[in-house]
């Protein structure tokens, strides 16, 4: 093994001539056109988007939506009203006036609103998906799906009920440096996969700041939402990758709900385990130096061993893969990384785009790459991980029937209790 | 200051000779929450919560014992506020039926932040005492907020006995008041629950706002009611409930009963509604509906072709799915190419195989890739066997379209064909076979196209095989392969 692969996507030489073979450039994105139609396209025919917290991560999906010819964006909302205001400048600038709202359950209710975008921070996006899907509303909702497993059940059986598409933001499955490691995990390149190390990184430990005057352009009552009050702070509420919010457990599940819910994700789709889970949680320092979780048949997933600088590495008896972001992919042997699937092998859904994923969802009503149930179940990983930190101590797990065994205070932290009148809408 | 903990360590001392915590460790972590420093305060909460998760480990098997302190140390005056904060949130994950009942009190307490921190605390505690806290509560309260949680802490709760306080929530004058009462009667669901909302039902007029809400509580209370579930699919006005009701009538109803309800919702112009049928009718073959798409799909709807198409592979006869798919792979809207395309994957006949080369040589690079996608994975048995007759045919066009095939459908020891391709006169098939190449050759191939490259009777064929075996090796990557490219040179 020499260098990490660049390989270049079999697409881009179908798509275009020969030069095009030889030229690497960034990874093929599909076009957006592939999900609209030829031409112009009718206003009625465009989905009617909505978009709920305007923050960091909100920006990609606001220009997606903005650019898309078969989209409208029609809506924002934010109980940060200088963030609100920002964005829509920014559709503004472009051309399109969305109306704004303070409050999502009036955005969620409004008739002509085909979906939704849930992007903030976790303690959120339960409430928000589930009230849209109730409203009729197809959903995108940022990673971890949810702040508890119990919010993933609910949000599972809301979107059965009402046969809504819901695609998670872990969009590492539509990157085809994931798929390709995920597909030769799955049908056996590296014979018995028997470590996964991920690197996820540690947050600084949370505090408990001081409390400082609620800004005006801020609702922090409804910030908070369901989660028990703490007075506020700017660095309570702050989004930053490095800290802020995602640092305390109220909102979310610190590290092992940010980067862990993509990767976990992707280990969960590469073992062929998205419909059931891990059976052990155990923390960092009970059994070593790392937090890990291993499957019924002892694949073992380590958080922050040594990854060998890839963001996931899969230990098979018979090899390895490395694999990250901006295609990083290595393999060993190294010509694992040039193999191409059989047709009697396993071959994973595959996306390109995975905004433009959910849109196609919307338009077949066909499960979206990551969907609802995936996003489920990747979320308790996060869950259990961070319960069993919280805990100090090793979970059982039973993936088929969903119940921590023999851990009743475990147990209810299954779910979280909500602040009065924030209740999760069912 | 320890006060409140003696009796509790005495009896706990006496009854758990290995208890892992004790009354003054408590004590002492209590009193760190009047710390002015927020860091020690927040360490103080970190060492509470660990006090008290280590001491109702699995193993210890002193949980009730440890709820009884905690419970004392919330009832103390000596216990600072921030501390009984704390200490009610780790009794929502620790305290009993005992512990609810102590605490009902603290439902009504003056300072809003207990009172709150006890709803919370005391909803984790499933229990009759903490549901009969939340009753009483209920009735006390005048303040909406609290009315609203109450309610929703007792849906939580599932006890069938708060079914008639609920039930008194939902002619409350306030809207919301009511759909929380709604909710509740919903979550805790069974008969009597459905007896009730069937009741409000009933007495709803016809206008009411208050209708839907309680149709979507019938659903959610009665997920396996045939006969109720059939009722609001057929009175309710709202296209979301009847939507819901219908998947809900799809897993429910008897099977005799699917096609009429399916039939009906064929009509629907809501299109949520439409497309659930749509689905239904293709997974239970509904002959009405095969029958029509058979005839003129072309006369659906853009919007539910598609659903027919990502349901392809559920409909039968497959010679009417190879035929609708056919009749759209040309379609003018793109969407529907692109799904026309994929679904000929999910059909295995010769018809839909070689539609599929056609689109791999198609103007249009997405629908090249969603056929390529699709030959990938088609289980067309003759799949294999048409392609390498298709190497070797004296088609150019044939040729050009299998070793674009090939790049996602490999064929086993296929590099002397393509060599031989390679070595050629057919200049379009030549360019096809380097990309196939380059994206296929295994280092065995490689070492082949390097051997035909020393032995190439003229210096352009060397070059060129030369060529395209340097670009194999930098894909490749590894010394092995540079090492075969550096003896060429």
């Amino acid at each position: 093994m020499k260098n990490s692969s660049n390989f270049a996507s079999r697409r881009e030489v179908l798509k275009g001539g020969l030069a095009s073979a030889f030229t690497f450039a960034a990874p093929m994105i599909l076009s957006s056109r592939v999900l609209g139609r030829a031409g112009e396209i009718g206003p009625n025919s465009r989905i009617n988007i909505g978009i709920v917290g305007n923050g960091l991560i909100s920006e990609g999906h606001r220009g997606f939506c903005l650019t898309q010819n078969n989209v409208q964006l029609i809506a924002l909302c934010d109980v940060d009203k200088n963030k609100l205001v920002l964005a829509m400048a920014d559709a503004k600038s472009k051309g399109i006036n969305c109306d704004a709202y303070n409050d999502s359950r009036e955005l969620c209710a409004r008739a002509d609103l085909d979906a939704v975008m849930v992007t903030t921070p976790d303690h959120w996006h339960a409430a928000i998906a589930i009230d849209a899907m109730r409203h009729g509303k197809d959903v995108y909702v940022e990673k971890p799906m949810t702040l508890t497993i119990a919010e993933g059940m609910a949000m599972c059986a809301t979107a059965e009920r009402h046969g809504r598409m819901v695609q998670v933001g872990s969009q590492q499955r539509s990157n085809h440096s994931f798929r390709k490691a995920a597909e030769l995990v799955r049908n056996g390149y590296i014979g018995n996969v028997h470590t996964a190390v991920c690197r996820i990184g540690e947050f600084i430990e949370p505090t408990q700041f001081s409390e400082e005057p609620v800004p005006e352009y801020l609702n922090y009552d409804r910030w908070l939402g369901p989660v028990a009050w703490e007075p506020y702070n700017e660095q309570r509420v702050r989004g930053d990758y490095n800290g802020g919010w995602r640092r305390f457990w109220e909102f979310g599940s610190r590290k092992n709900g940010d980067w862990g819910a993509h990767h976990f994700d992707i280990v969960q789709w590469a073992l062929g385990m998205d419909e059931s889970g891990p059976e052990l949680f155990v923390p960092k320092g009970f059994d070593g130096p790392h937090q890990y979780h291993t499957y019924a048949n002892g694949t073992k997933v380590i958080r922050d061993g040594d990854t060998k600088e890839a963001m996931i590495r899969f230990i098979g008896d018979k090899g390895e893969i490395l694999v990250g972001r901006e295609d990083k992919f290595e393999t060993t042997p190294s010509n694992l990384k040039d193999i191409i699937l059989k047709s009697s092998d396993t071959h994973l859904y595959d996306s390109y785009d995975h905004r433009g994923d959910w849109l196609n969802s919307i338009k077949t009503r066909k499960p979206s790459i990551c969907h609802v149930g995936i996003g489920h179940r990747t979320g308790t990983i996060c869950q259990l991980s961070g319960i069993a930190e919280r805990l100090a101590r090793p979970l059982k797990w039973d993936p088929i029937t969903q119940q921590i065994i023999g851990d009743p205070v475990a147990t209810r932290m299954m779910e979280r209790p909500r602040r009065a009148g924030y209740e999760l809408p069912i | 200051m320890i006060k409140f903990f003696l009796p509790i360590l005495i009896v706990a001392s006496l009854a758990l000779p290995s208890f892992a915590l004790d009354s003054a460790a408590l004590s002492d972590v209590a009193a760190k929450f009047k710390n002015p420093s927020t860091d020690e305060q927040y360490a103080a909460r970190i060492e509470l919560d660990r006090l008290i998760d280590k001491a109702t480990a699995p193993s210890t098997g002193i949980t009730a014992a440890v709820s009884d302190l905690v419970v004392s140390a919330i009832q103390s005056a000596d216990t600072p506020l921030e501390a009984k904060k704390y200490l009610l949130r780790a009794l929502g994950r620790i305290g009993d039926g005992k512990a609810a009942t102590a605490l009902a009190p603290l439902l009504t307490h003056a300072d809003p932040l207990l009172k709150e921190e006890s709803r919370t605390a005391l909803e984790s505690i499933r229990d009759p005492a903490a549901a009969s806290a939340f009753e009483e509560a209920l009735v006390k309260t005048q303040n909406k907020r609290e009315k609203i949680a109450f309610a929703n802490s007792l849906g939580l709760q599932k006890s069938a006995s708060s079914l008639p306080a609920l039930n008194s929530l939902v002619t409350n004058r306030d809207l919301e008041i009511a759909k929380a009462g709604l909710r509740a009667i919903a979550a805790i669901g069974g008969a009597s629950a459905t007896e009730m909302l069937l009741k409000s039902h009933a007495g709803a007029s016809d206008g009411s706002v208050m209708r839907p809400e309680i149709e979507k509580a019938i659903l959610l209370a009665t997920p396996k009611d045939a006969k109720s579930t059939l009722q609001i699919y057929q009175i309710s006005k709202s296209d979301t409930i009847k939507t819901a009701a219908f998947i809900a009538l799809m897993k429910i109803t008897p099977a005799d009963a699917k096609p009429a309800i399916i039939e009906g919702a064929l009509t629907s112009t809501d299109d949520s509604l439409r497309q659930e049928a749509i689905a239904a009718g293709i997974r239970l073959a509904l002959p009405s509906l095969t029958a029509s798409l058979a005839q003129d799909i072309s006369k659906m709807p853009t919007v539910d072709r598609l659903i027919v198409l990502s349901n392809i592979q559920l409909l039968k006869p497959t010679e009417t799915a190879e035929k609708i798919t056919l009749s759209l792979i040309n379609s003018a809207d793109e969407a529907e190419r692109i799904a026309a395309i994929s679904a000929l994957g999910q059909i295995p006949t010769q018809a839909s195989f070689n539609a599929l080369l056609q689109a791999l040589g198609a103007r249009e690079p997405w629908a090249n890739q969603a056929a390529s996608a699709a030959i990938a994975t088609v289980k067309y048995p003759d799949a294999e066997a048409t392609l390498l007759a298709m190497l070797k045919s004296a088609s150019s066009l044939d040729k050009v379209l299998a070793l674009k095939a090939i790049v996602t459908r490999p064929l086993p020891e296929i590099s002397s064909v393509l060599i031989a391709i390679l070595k050629g006169t057919d200049e379009a098939a030549a360019k096809e076979a380097v990309k196939s190449l380059y994206f296929t050759a295994s280092l065995d191939d490689l070492r082949a196209l390097c051997a035909e490259a020393s032995s190439a009777p003229d210096a352009d064929l060397k070059k060129s095989l030369t060529a395209t075996a340097a670009r194999i090796a930098s894909r490749m990557n590894t010394e092995e392969a540079a090492a075969l490219v550096k003896s060429l040179q």
